[in-house]
């Protein structure tokens, strides 16, 4: 393990010079917020006027100045976890580690400070490895997302290339919310025509363009993974469409609605506008956007276009 | 079954100091059969309601009645209320068939009549094939269910569920939500849900009763919460990403009304219905509330327009969330996540004036 150049592998946690923040803040519930932000720079015996700047710059920074006097009991949940950032960003380290540092707070001032982790550059200068379970979170701040499972790293890209264009289905399936839909298919070809069709129920697809080329070259069954936000509630008019749906159920949740729709046999979760009113066994008629199907080895679940 | 029904109910906790007011003056009538989620930030008073209808939490003043009989002086067991809790409480050494079974046992219903009701709620709850399983061997979806399985099977008349899914993970929660509404299809009972998750509320409730401190806001749908807030507070508490709100005055200009935003170019277009109630109003200030995904990159007809700046494009996979400025002003916009753009790129949003809330700035209530 190397940091700027330095293996620090037997190098001991507190002279790696990486700032560390958590879940649980970890603050000192005796000092007011002042001396817990002021603690990494006391252990290094800072003089009291370089003491003082540093702490009220990052107070500043994270809107808490006028929060120092007080103590971690006395403040809100979110002020809590700014003053953990606030001690972790005076200590001005080599690296930034963050564990889940906003997962637990409430939705709205996740919104605040994940726009503070934007904005500060401090954390946009130094490397930050930030750790989290919420795949929204992760997209949002990261440059770049190493996606973990079985103790290993399964993929690491841009935002737009994990989510895009996962590696395997694993990662597919862990980023999304609703899940991406899953459809067994066996590749067919009548004459002309290369058309997945689905393993269990009546629903097949006819391909076309590049992923058709891709296709012909697969001898195994396929998993074909369709985004939730690539299925439309349609009028007619698109060019892979499903006539003969009907809805099993839809939720107006906040700022999307989510409707399960079976088509030939096979449940589909659908995003759409949370404004829509559809009820349980109305037919609808399923648009689909082709061109974004993932394709997945049905045996190893590895992306066959990647 | 039973339709719950609460009058000017009160809970105080008396203290060394002073006494803390939890509830104050609650009346809510849960209909037979109806879904109703207590919706609320932590400290809004929503447990101590649901501690005083389930016969836990002595009442201060105030009635609770289950089908117009008042039920104070009944004892939990006597009120015959069912209750999860977000802990499964699920006995380890027992099977979940044995823990489903259980309540059945101490009633001393007879085992062929124990063992037919356990196999009816596990094919209702899709948990017939772990019924030989113990609790440690189940994931937490499966505990939960077999948690809700043992809150149901004992027929209750009403149905209390609290916190159920806070503790699960993202991707389950969003199952057991669509597993929750299609067993309270099929059941049909009163059922009361406590949370402070909107999405669960809105999801799942008929009615969503939102609280702050200790006073019921607002009893409505989902359709009331987010299209006609009584007041700032819930316009502020329902909706993900959070609500923009704006310090404004009325302006009139040759276009008509404009609701002018205080230290930028930014006018908002009240919706004609609410023009009549604007002019009403004594004062010129008001707050401006519009949310995040009522504004669109792409023009429709009978759109306003804003202009802004971005500061900020957070790529979030299914949409993206982009920060504005305009002025002193910040505000959000949810938009296509295809959409390419570069810090202080100009941009155009538009509207739906119908979707723009307005707010007196003193009482905070919605002006309609």
């Amino acid at each position: 393990m190397i940091f700027g150049g330095r293996d620090v592998a037997r190098v001991p946690p507190y002279r790696r010079n990486a700032a560390m923040t958590f879940e649980s803040y970890a603050l000192y519930p005796h000092m007011t917020v002042f001396e817990n932000i002021a603690s990494p720079l006391r252990a290094r015996r800072m003089d009291e006027a370089s003491v003082r700047k540093a702490v009220f710059d990052v107070a500043r920074l994270l809107r808490i100045e006028q929060l120092l006097d007080r103590r971690p009991h006395e403040v809100s949940g979110g002020q809590k976890q700014r003053t953990a950032l606030g001690r972790t960003l005076v200590a001005k380290p080599d690296v930034y580690l963050l564990d889940e540092p906003i997962s637990h707070l409430d939705a709205k001032i996740r919104h605040e400070l994940r726009r503070q982790f934007h904005t500060l550059q401090e954390l946009r200068r130094v490397a930050t490895v930030y750790v989290t379970h919420d795949y929204a979170e992760a997209l949002s701040l990261g440059d770049r997302i190493g996606v973990m499972g079985d103790g290993g790293l399964i993929q690491v890209g841009s935002s737009r290339e994990v989510f895009e264009r996962p590696n395997t289905i694993f990662v597919a399936r862990h980023l999304g919310q609703p899940s991406i839909n899953e459809v067994p298919v066996r590749l067919a070809r009548d004459g002309d025509v290369l058309t997945l069709r689905a393993l269990e129920g009546d629903l097949s697809f006819a391909m076309n363009g590049s992923q058709r080329a891709m296709l012909e070259k697969v001898r195994s069954d396929v998993l074909v993974g369709i985004r939730p936000q690539y299925i439309h509630v349609a009028n007619g008019g698109s060019t892979a469409q499903i006539d003969n749906a009907r809805v099993e159920a839809f939720e107006a949740l906040g700022a999307t609605g989510v409707l399960i729709a079976v088509a030939g046999g096979v449940p589909l979760t659908v995003l759409t506008s949370p404004e829509e009113n559809f009820k349980p066994g109305q037919p609808v008629r399923l648009g689909f956007n082709v061109e974004r199907f993932l394709y997945f080895d049905a045996v190893h679940g590895r992306n066959l276009m990647a | 079954m039973a339709r719950v029904t609460l009058s000017d109910l009160n809970k105080v906790y008396p203290t060394r100091d002073r006494s803390v007011h939890a509830v104050r003056d609650l009346n809510l009538t849960v209909e037979d059969g109806e879904y109703v989620a207590l919706l609320g930030p932590s400290g809004c008073g929503k447990t101590s309601t649901l501690r005083m209808i389930v016969g836990l939490e002595d009442i201060t003043s105030g009635t609770v009645a289950f089908d117009g009989k008042p039920v104070n002086d009944l004892t939990p067991e006597q009120r015959n209320v069912a209750m999860a809790f977000e802990t499964y409480a699920l006995y380890p050494n027992f099977t979940a068939g044995e823990n489903l079974a259980f309540p059945l046992e101490v009633r001393g219903l007879p085992k062929a009549e124990r063992d037919r009701e356990v196999v009816r709620i596990a094919k209702l709850l899709r948990i017939e094939s772990i019924l030989d399983q113990k609790p440690a061997q189940l994931s937490g979806g499966q505990q939960q269910r077999v948690s809700l399985g043992r809150a149901l099977i004992r027929d209750p008349a009403a149905f209390i569920l609290d916190e159920v899914m806070s503790h699960l993970d993202a991707h389950l929660k969003f199952k057991m939500l669509f597993e929750l509404k299609r067993i309270h299809r099929s059941l049909g009972k009163t059922t009361i849900y406590v949370t402070h998750d909107q999405v669960e509320a809105l999801a799942l409730a008929d009615r969503i009763a939102v609280m702050s401190n200790a006073v019921l806001q607002q009893y409505g749908s989902r359709d009331d919460l987010y299209h006609r807030p009584v007041n700032r507070f819930v316009a502020d508490f329902i909706g993900e990403p959070p609500t923009n709100f704006f310090a404004g005055e009325i302006a009139q200009d040759r276009d008509g009304m404009a609701l002018r935003v205080g230290g930028s170019d930014l006018a908002f277009r009240p919706d004609a219905s609410r023009v009549a109630a604007l002019q009403r109003q004594a004062a010129r200030q008001v707050t401006i509330g519009i949310r995040p995904q009522n504004f669109s990159t792409i023009p429709s007809p009978g759109m306003a327009s804003v202009s802004a700046r971005v500061i900020l494009n957070e790529y979030l996979g299914e949409q993206s969330i982009i920060t504005l400025e305009a002025g002193h002003n910040t505000f959000r916009a949810l938009a296509p996540p295809d959409l390419e753009l570069s810090r202080g790129a100009p941009i155009s949003l538009y509207y739906r004036s119908r979707d723009v809330m307005v707010f007196d700035p003193e009482s905070e209530k919605f002006i309609d």
